[in-house]
C-alpha cells in the first residue's frame, strides 16, 4: 500500500498551485490571488509540524526530519518572495503576469521540497528539473526590461548546462552499478565509470549552489531578474543543492565513494576566496549580495566538508539564518527599487534619514550576513566553524573566519553609505507589503540572535536520521 | 561485467563502420577539383537546399508546438493506461483523471490567454 501521506505536503502545494493558475483566468483579482497564495504558503508551513515526520512513498521517496527541515526552509522562501513580488511587480508592470509568477514560484519551490526527499537519482533528476525550469522563466518575467533576457538566458545555458552534466553523471552512475536507487547499490562494476559519475554530480549540484567555478552567471542574473524572484533565487536552489549533497553524503558518498573531505575541503575554500574578493569591488547591491551568496555557500561546504551528523545539523541552522538574513536582504533592496532608488552603494546613501525603519533593518541584515556577535548570522558562522573543527579541519576554519574579518569591510560599507555619507535627499513610502516582509525577516534574524537554541535544537533533532 | 561485452562489440563495429567509411571514400574518391556543382552540396544526391537554415518564421508556430505538446503527452499516457485499465481500477482511473486535469488548465490557460486567437 503506499503512503499517500507521506506527500501530504507535495500534494497539498501542488493543488495550490494550480488552483491559483486556473483562479487566475477567470475574474478574480490579481490582489486576491497574491493574498491567497501568501496564506496558502503559510497554512502549508503549518500544516508542516502536524504532518508525521517520517515515511516513504516507494523507494524513491522519503520523508525524515531533515528533509521537513528543510521543506519547511523553502516554504518560508516562497511566503518572503510572494510578500515581496505583488507591488514589486506593479512598481515594474508585470502585474498581467502575477499569476504565472505564483504558479513558478511554487512549482519551484514544489521542486526543492521533491529534492530533498529524493532517494533515486531519476526523481533526483525530476526534481532538480522542477527546481530549474521555473527559475528560468522567473528571471525572464519582467519582459520590459532590456537587461531581463540577457540574466534570463545566462541561467538557463548554466542551469541547461548543469543539468546535461547531471545527467550524464546519472546515466554514468547507472552503468557502474545497475541501478538508480542509491540505497539499493549491491557492488560497483567499473570504478572508473563510478568516479566520473560521481565528479559530474557534483559539477551539476555546484552549478545549483553557485559553487566555484561555476558560479560565473550569479552576479548577472542577479543584477538583471526581478528582485524578489532573486530573493527566492539566492536561497531556495542552494538550500536544496547542500540539503541533497548531505543525502548524498550520508547514504550513498560515505558506502561507496569513500572521502571526500579533501574534495570538498578545497572547494569550500577556494569558493570563499573568490566570493569575498570578488564582492569587495562591488558597487551595485545586488551584484554584491551575489557574490556575497557565493561566499556564504563556502562557509556552508565547510559543514559539508566536515560530513558528521553535527555538521549537518549546523548546516540546517545556517540555511535558517542565512534565509531570513539574506532574503531580507533582497527584499529590502526591492523596497528601494520599488521607490525609484537604483540598487548601488550611491543610490542607498542617507537611507537612515530617508527611510529610518528600512535602514534599521538593514543594518540587522548586514550584521547577520558579516557575522557579527550576537544576531542570527553570527551564530551560524560560529556553529558551522565549531563543526568543522570538530572534524578537525582546522585550516579551513582559520580561513573562513580570516575571510569573514575581509567581507565585514564590504558589509559594513553599505552601512556607511546608509548611515554616514548625509547627501541624500527625499523620504521614502515604502509599501507596506514589502516593508511587512522585511520586519519580519528582521525581527527574526533579531531575535533568533538572542535566543539561537530555539533553531538549533530543532536542526539537532533533525538530523538524528542519519 | 559479461553483460556488458555486448555493449562493447557494437561499440567496436560501430567505430570500424564510421571508420571504413571514411578510409574507403578517401581512398576511392577522384582527386582534383570537382568537375560537377552537385559534388560540392551537403548530400549529393539528395533533396537541393534552396536557401539558408535562419528563416524567420511567425513565433505563432512555437505556440501551435506547445499545444501540439499538450495534447501529445496527454496521449502519450492515456494509450499505456487504457491498456491496463482493469487492473489498475478505481486509483488509475483517479490518477490518470488527475492528469488528464493538469494538462486541461494548461490547455485553458493557453485558450484563455489568446494562443489560439491567430490575428
Amino acid at each position: 500500500m503506499l503512503q499517500w501521506t507521506t506527500l501530504s505536503l507535495e500534494l497539498g502545494l501542488l493543488a495550490l498551485a494550480l488552483v491559483l493558475f486556473v483562479l487566475d483566468l477567470t475574474r478574480v483579482s490579481r490582489r486576491l490571488i497574491t493574498l491567497l497564495a501568501g496564506l496558502g504558503t503559510f497554512a502549508l508551513f503549518l500544516f508542516s509540524f502536524t504532518v508525521p515526520s517520517t515515511g516513504t512513498f516507494t523507494q524513491a521517496f522519503i520523508l525524515d526530519p531533515f528533509a521537513l527541515f528543510l521543506k519547511r526552509i523553502f516554504l518560508l522562501a516562497a511566503l518572503l518572495t510572494l510578500m515581496g513580488a505583488s507591488t514589486y511587480a506593479r512598481v515594474r508592470n508585470y502585474t498581467a503576469r502575477m499569476g504565472e509568477f505564483i504558479l513558478l514560484v511554487l512549482l519551484a519551490t514544489l521542486g526543492a521540497m521533491a529534492l530533498v526527499s529524493a532517494r533515486d537519482f531519476l526523481t533526483f533528476f525530476v526534481a532538480f528539473e522542477l527546481l530549474s525550469l521555473p527559475i528560468y522563466a522567473l528571471a525572464a518575467i519582467e519582459k520590459g526590461n532590456p537587461l531581463a533576457p540577457e540574466g534570463a538566458l545566462k541561467v538557463f545555458l548554466f542551469g541547461s548546462l548543469s543539468s546535461v552534466a547531471l545527467f550524464l553523471g546519472i546515466g554514468l552512475l547507472y552503468a557502474a552499478t545497475g541501478t538508480t536507487f542509491w540505497t539499493r547499490i549491491h557492488t560497483v562494476l567499473f570504478p572508473v565509470l563510478f568516479q566520473l559519475g560521481v565528479v559530474l554530480l557534483l559539477v551539476g549540484i555546484g552549478f545549483k549552489i553557485a559553487m566555484f567555478p561555476f558560479y560565473m552567471w550569479v552576479p548577472d542574473t542577479y543584477e538583471a531578474a526581478p528582485t524578489p524572484v532573486v530573493a527566492f533565487l539566492s536561497v531556495a536552489p542552494k538550500a536544496a543543492g547542500i540539503g541533497v549533497l548531505f543525502r548524498l553524503y550520508f547514504e550513498f558518498f560515505s558506502r561507496w565513494q569513500g572521502d571526500l573531505t579533501a574534495w570538498i575541503t578545497v572547494l569550500a575554500a577556494v569558493t570563499m576566496i573568490a566570493g569575498n574578493l570578488m564582492a569587495l569591488p562591488q558597487k551595485n547591491l545586488k551584484r554584491l549580495l551575489a557574490y556575497s551568496g557565493v561566499a556564504h555557500i563556502g562557509y556552508v561546504l565547510t559543514a559539508v566538508a566536515a560530513g558528521s551528523r553535527f555538521s549537518a545539523a549546523m548546516a540546517l541552522f545556517y540555511f535558517v539564518a542565512y534565509l531570513f538574513s539574506n532574503m531580507g536582504a533582497f527584499l529590502a533592496v526591492a523596497a528601494l527599487e520599488t521607490q525609484g532608488v537604483e540598487p548601488t552603494l550611491e543610490g542607498s546613501r542617507n537611507l537612515i534619514r530617508r527611510s529610518p525603519l528600512l535602514a534599521a533593518a538593514f543594518l540587522v541584515f548586514l550584521l547577520s550576513l558579516g557575522g557579527i556577535p550576537f544576531v542570527l548570522g553570527f551564530w551560524g558562522k560560529l556553529y558551522v566553524f565549531l563543526a568543522a573543527g570538530k572534524a578537525g579541519l582546522w585550516g579551513l576554519v582559520f580561513l573562513g573566519a580570516l575571510l569573514a574579518v575581509i567581507a565585514l569591510y564590504y558589509y559594513l560599507n553599505v552601512a556607511r553609505w546608509m548611515f554616514i555619507v548625509e547627501e541624500g535627499e527625499g523620504s521614502l513610502h515604502i509599501p507596506g507589503s514589502l516593508l511587512a516582509a522585511v520586519g519580519i525577516a528582521a525581527v527574526v534574524v533579531f531575535a533568533g540572535g538572542l535566543v539561537p537554541q530555539w533553531l538549533v535544537v530543532p536542526a539537532v533533532h533533525a538530523v538524528m536520521g542519519f | 561485467m559479461e553483460s556488458f561485452a555486448g555493449v562493447g562489440l557494437t561499440f567496436l563495429a560501430a567505430v570500424l563502420f564510421a571508420g571504413a567509411a571514411v578510409v574507403a571514400s578517401r581512398i576511392l574518391s577522384p582527386r582534383g577539383k570537382p568537375t560537377d556543382r552537385a559534388k560540392l552540396e551537403v548530400y549529393e544526391s539528395g533533396v537541393i537546399p534552396r536557401q539558408d537554415a535562419h528563416v524567420r518564421f511567425p513565433i505563432r508556430f512555437y505556440l501551435v508546438a506547445l499545444l501540439f505538446l499538450i495534447f501529445d503527452v496527454e496521449i502519450a499516457f492515456l494509450y499505456p493506461w487504457a491498456l491496463r485499465v482493469k487492473e489498475l481500477g478505481v486509483v488509475g482511473v483517479v490518477e490518470i483523471g488527475l492528469f488528464v486535469g493538469m494538462l486541461l488548465a494548461a490547455y485553458v490557460y493557453f485558450w484563455r490567454r489568446g494562443g489560439l486567437q491567430w490575428q
